[in-house]
């Protein structure tokens, strides 16, 4: 995410070491967007495998409000901190980056820094939908459930449903200003991001329908309940990423295009 | 009849696509593949599992579970979706005839790292009685259908039933040991049932398996087949609620925007 | 700061955390943020105990893997049972263990003296004396509570106690035996064939998948290798100009090759599902589906015997700041011969009043006064007994229902004749705690 941040001012100035194509250049937020999600995890998980079975037992311990809890306030605290400044710099440096025009070279390494941010998204978006719920089913079959802050809930609800959020709604703010020409406010607000958006703020909603449905409507462990289909068809929403990577490779055609038809040097350095 | 003049210009048009699929680009190399097949196997791996987890989960976590009468009908109706919203995209976009395929590797990885992490690392189920399904046979199966016929409502039809018949081979292949008898509490029991009884689930009283318990219409020697017939016939609809997911939610958003919102 | 500075403090917070946040561990289980005023009505623990392995000086129970414990006790579904759980009539009922997931094996139950391997036909009023065979499986030191859950309303927890389980040296095994007398090994059964198919699946997957996503070309186009050397993302330019129904050999997206590609894969997947159901087939000829175990335990003395007592609550006090509780009940002595007041559980607890016994694991066992001490003769009616329990245990246990829906106290009353016969009375009274503003 930070990779964003830092950038525009290198492509401002001197002329990068790596082409936009290059996996050190352009694409190397593909791998360090997912790697620090993936990391945050693993660091989560390996922390579990030590407690979570003699302090996450019990909600009404001690132990618990200084471990799970203060791990709780902790992720809501820290990924609203988080949040505010990306969006808050996102919208400030792109403010004033959106009518700069840029070279074909300069927009190509940032669609390859956007899908980046896509690839960070599905990544977690699967930490999300795939590896925490395999652990809430793992333990909400097993151990009594003795509060909506459960071991399993708290780093999948409380921060890897929020980052979602901060993902989906960055991403869209990232392709607002950096990919004018794709994504501009002037074209309107893209139905690809609205409906990849939608899934991860109706995600987070449905937290709260889950909560009631688990102390006060179906209150045995059946994972298949209805409470929790919601979760499946608000899922499907993200069904938009898919738009993205369609939109931006419509506009690397269209550099190509642009380029053949401006003439010298579109035929050169072809990429292999 | 074409004129000369439409079918030089058909002629021309079909040059250029030939041309077009192999031309080489400046910025456009098979890196942008890579990254694109390998993200998107997450984000796909993920769909296709919560959709599977939280509509037939309990029946995929446990060999108790995996039955004769639920099992073949809403476990392919679950994973059949996410794969049907690939095809659709990856053969509008590549004629390729991969989603199925996609949805079903993606998926397995996911499913059986969340089960060796979370159910058997974590917890100590052992994997024999935690396992996952297997939708791979069934996804080439189903993509090889769309290869052949070009078609998505005969791949709905034919290929979806295929998916729910060959899903239910693979998987059945799986189970088979642990449908055996066993003496067990003085009882005979399957293996599987054992497993269930025996791997403490302190919070899945053995009441809330939703299985086979026969009903004076449970003819005997049908009830299996009567539930793959049912489960391929759910299948389909399965398949159309994907088609949907890919054309709407994937394809119709691309370009489009809201002007008031 | 950048990306690597952010990763190392959210690694180093991981870190540290696992270092920063080490505690005592818990005894309870979840049932402690259960409403106290339904755990104490529903169902009624006594006479738990937990016997075999060696116990510590500490009270715990030690056992290696493979090694066994009994869990004893009896539950009873109380008359008082809520209206508001299972529409107040339980109909079906599991008795279980609740643990730390499998740490220990089930390998036999009873209730009633019957094997008891499924679900039960329950009733309110009913006592079901159950004893489960528990054989040490996960290492490490876990808290197993007997549980009795009901259809439709949840799980209900009993004392826990507990158990240490060692790593034995020779391995652990799960035997069990097949119905052709073959002894196998839970553990691990039939593993090698779900992870063979499933692994073999993949492969094939995997050759699919590659084939269409991967491989380099020759300069002409054609594929350098086995697999089909496609591009994907640039394909659109193309594809979205010819018919959706068009698979594009026309213009060179496809080929023949690729048809015959497509034909052996499929020919692979039907040769490789066929060998599986052969196999499967011919390995385990005999095959029955899941069974389903129901049934109503039968009636014991506990059901049957004629009560030696009747109890009328009279007062149920709480003074919240001293966390006394004053309990004042009238009992009429239904017997022939004198009775004594023996314990009174509720929900986890057993209080047990000076001089007295009574089975229930150590932690959970509490002091309680009676005054009147003594016996109550037989034929006498209206005996006041007040019962002065230290509160402290109920607080600890979240069993003080002051900030629930229903201030109620309820419980089973044990008395004992001289034959030393045992027979509890339910009682449930209001409860009424002493607010101070």
């Amino acid at each position: 995410m930070t990779q964003v941040a830092t950038a525009p001012t290198a492509e401002a100035s001197a002329k990068p070491k790596h082409g936009p194509i290059d996996w050190k250049g352009g694409h190397t937020l593909t791998f360090v967007g997912p790697l620090a999600f993936i990391a945050i995890a693993a660091a989560l998980r390996i922390w579990m495998q030590g407690n979570a079975w003699t302090i996450g037992i019990d909600a009404s311990d001690p132990a618990f409000n200084k471990t799970y809890r203060a791990l709780f306030y902790g992720e809501v605290i820290s990924s609203t901190v988080v949040t505010l400044w990306w969006w808050t710099y996102l919208v400030r440096k792109g403010k004033q980056i959106v009518d700069v025009p840029v070279s074909h070279e300069v927009e190509v390494r940032r669609i390859a820094k956007f899908w980046g941010l896509i690839s960070t998204m599905s990544v977690e978006l699967t930490i999300m939908a795939a590896f925490w719920p395999n652990m809430d089913g793992a333990w909400h079959q097993t151990a009594v459930r003795d509060t909506a802050l459960t071991p399993a809930h708290i780093p999948m609800f409380f921060l890897f449903f929020p980052m979602g959020i901060t993902l989906t709604v960055g991403t869209y703010l990232y392709g607002r200003y950096w990919l004018p020409k794709v994504y501009g406010a002037e074209n309107g607000f893209p139905w690809s991001f609205f409906l990849l958006i939608s899934a991860s703020v109706t995600e987070m909603m449905q937290v709260a329908m889950n909560e009631w449905g688990h102390s006060l409507w179906i209150t045995e462990e059946i994972f298949a309940v209805p409470f929790h289909w919601p979760f499946v068809l608000y899922g499907w929403l993200a069904a938009g990423i898919f738009a993205l990577w369609a939109e931006t490779i419509i506009r690397l055609l269209g550099i190509e295009a642009e380029m053949e038809a401006a003439g010298a040097g579109g035929q050169e350095a072809v990429a292999s | 009849m074409a004129s000369d003049t439409e079918t030089l210009e058909a002629d021309a048009q079909f040059e250029r696509l030939k041309a077009l699929v192999n031309k080489e680009y400046k910025y456009i190399d098979r890196k942008w593949d890579a990254v694109f097949w390998i993200s998107a196997a997450f984000i796909v791996g993920a769909a296709a599992d919560i959709t599977m987890l939280l509509f037939a989960g309990d029946w995929d976590f446990w060999t108790d579970w995996k039955d004769r009468v639920w099992w073949p009908i809403l476990t392919p109706f679950s994973l059949v979706i996410i794969g049907s919203a690939l095809q659709y995209i990856q053969w509008l976009a590549w004629r390729f005839p991969t989603g199925m395929t996609y949805t079903a590797i993606c998926m397995w990885f996911l499913s059986t790292l969340g089960r060796w992490l979370q159910w058997g690392n974590f917890v100590w189920y052992p994997l024999n009685f935690v396992w996952g399904t297997t939708m791979v046979p069934a996804g080439i199966f189903a993509d090889w259908v769309l290869m052949k016929t070009k078609s998505f409502v005969l791949t709905g039809l034919l290929g979806s039933a295929v998916f729910a018949f060959t899903w239910w081979v693979s998987n059945y292949v799986m189970i088979a040991p642990y449908l055996q008898p066993a003496e067990w509490m003085d009882r005979i029991l399957t293996v599987s049932d054992i497993q269930g009884i025996a791997y403490i689930r302190s919070q899945t009283p053995e009441y809330l398996r939703i299985v086979e318990h026969g009903t004076l219409r449970s003819f005997l020697g049908e009830t299996q087949y009567v539930s793959i017939v049912f489960g391929m016939t759910v299948a389909i609809a399965g398949y159309w609620i994907g088609q949907f997911i890919g054309r709407m939610l994937a394809i119709w958003p691309i370009g489009r925007f809201m002007k008031k919102w | 700061m950048t990306m690597k500075k952010r990763l190392a403090v959210a690694l180093f917070f991981g870190l540290v955390s696992t270092l920063v946040f080490t505690a005592s561990p818990a005894s309870a289980h979840g049932e402690k943020s259960q409403e106290a005023f339904l755990r104490m009505r529903s169902i009624g623990f006594t006479d738990v105990s937990f016997t075999g392995g060696q116990t510590l000086q500490n009270g715990e129970i030690q056992l290696n893997q493979g090694e066994f414990i009994v869990l004893k006790g009896v539950a009873k579904l109380m008359d008082t049972w809520p209206d508001t759980l299972a529409a107040g009539a339980p109909r079906i009922g599991y008795i279980n263990i609740a643990t730390q997931g499998p740490c220990v094996e089930m390998v036999a139950r009873t209730v009633n003296g019957v094997s008891t391997p499924g679900r039960i036909e329950i009733a309110k009023g009913r006592y079901y004396a159950f004893e489960m065979k528990l054989m040490g499986r996960r290492p490490g030191r876990w808290h197993i509570h007997p549980s009795f859950a009901v259809k439709g309303a949840g799980t209900v927890l009993g004392p826990g106690q507990w158990v240490n389980v060692k790593r034995t040296s020779s391995g652990f095994t799960s035997p069990v035996t097949l119905y052709n007398g073959k002894t196998i090994n839970m553990e691990n059964y039939g593993l090698s064939v779900v992870w063979g198919f499933q692994v073999v699946g993949f492969i094939l997957g995997m050759i699919w998948i590659l084939y269409w996503t991967a491989g380099k070309r020759n300069p002409d186009g054609s594929p350098k290798s086995w697999m089909g050397g496609k591009r994907t993302v640039t394909n659109p330019a193309v594809t979205l100009s010819i018919p959706l129904n068009d698979d594009g050999v026309a213009v060179g997206l496809n080929s023949k090759r690729d048809h015959r590609a497509v034909n052996m894969m499929l020919v692979a997947t039907t040769i490789f599902l066929l060998v599986g159901w052969i196999y499967q087939a011919s390995a385990y000829p005999v095959k029955i589906p899941q069974q389903v175990v129901q049934f109503e335990p039968p009636k014991t003395d506990l059901d049957t015997a004629a009560p030696l007592a009747s109890v009328n609550p009279l007062v149920a006090d709480y003074e919240p700041d001293s966390r006394a509780l004053t309990i004042e009940v009238a009992v009429d002595n239904l017997s022939d011969g004198p009775i004594e007041f023996a314990e009174f559980t509720t929900s986890t607890l057993t209080f047990v009043p000076p001089g007295g016994t009574a089975t229930a694991p150590g932690y959970y066992q509490k002091p309680v006064q009676v005054s009147p001490s003594g016996p109550i003769q037989a034929g006498e009616k209206n005996h006041k007994i007040t019962m002065k329990i230290d509160g402290n245990a109920l607080v600890e246990e979240h069993l003080v229902p002051t900030s629930e829906s229903q201030l109620t106290m309820a419980g089973l009353m044990v008395f004992k004749d001289s034959t030393g016969r045992k027979s509890s009375v339910e009682i449930e009274e209001p409860l009424r705690p002493h607010f101070k503003g």
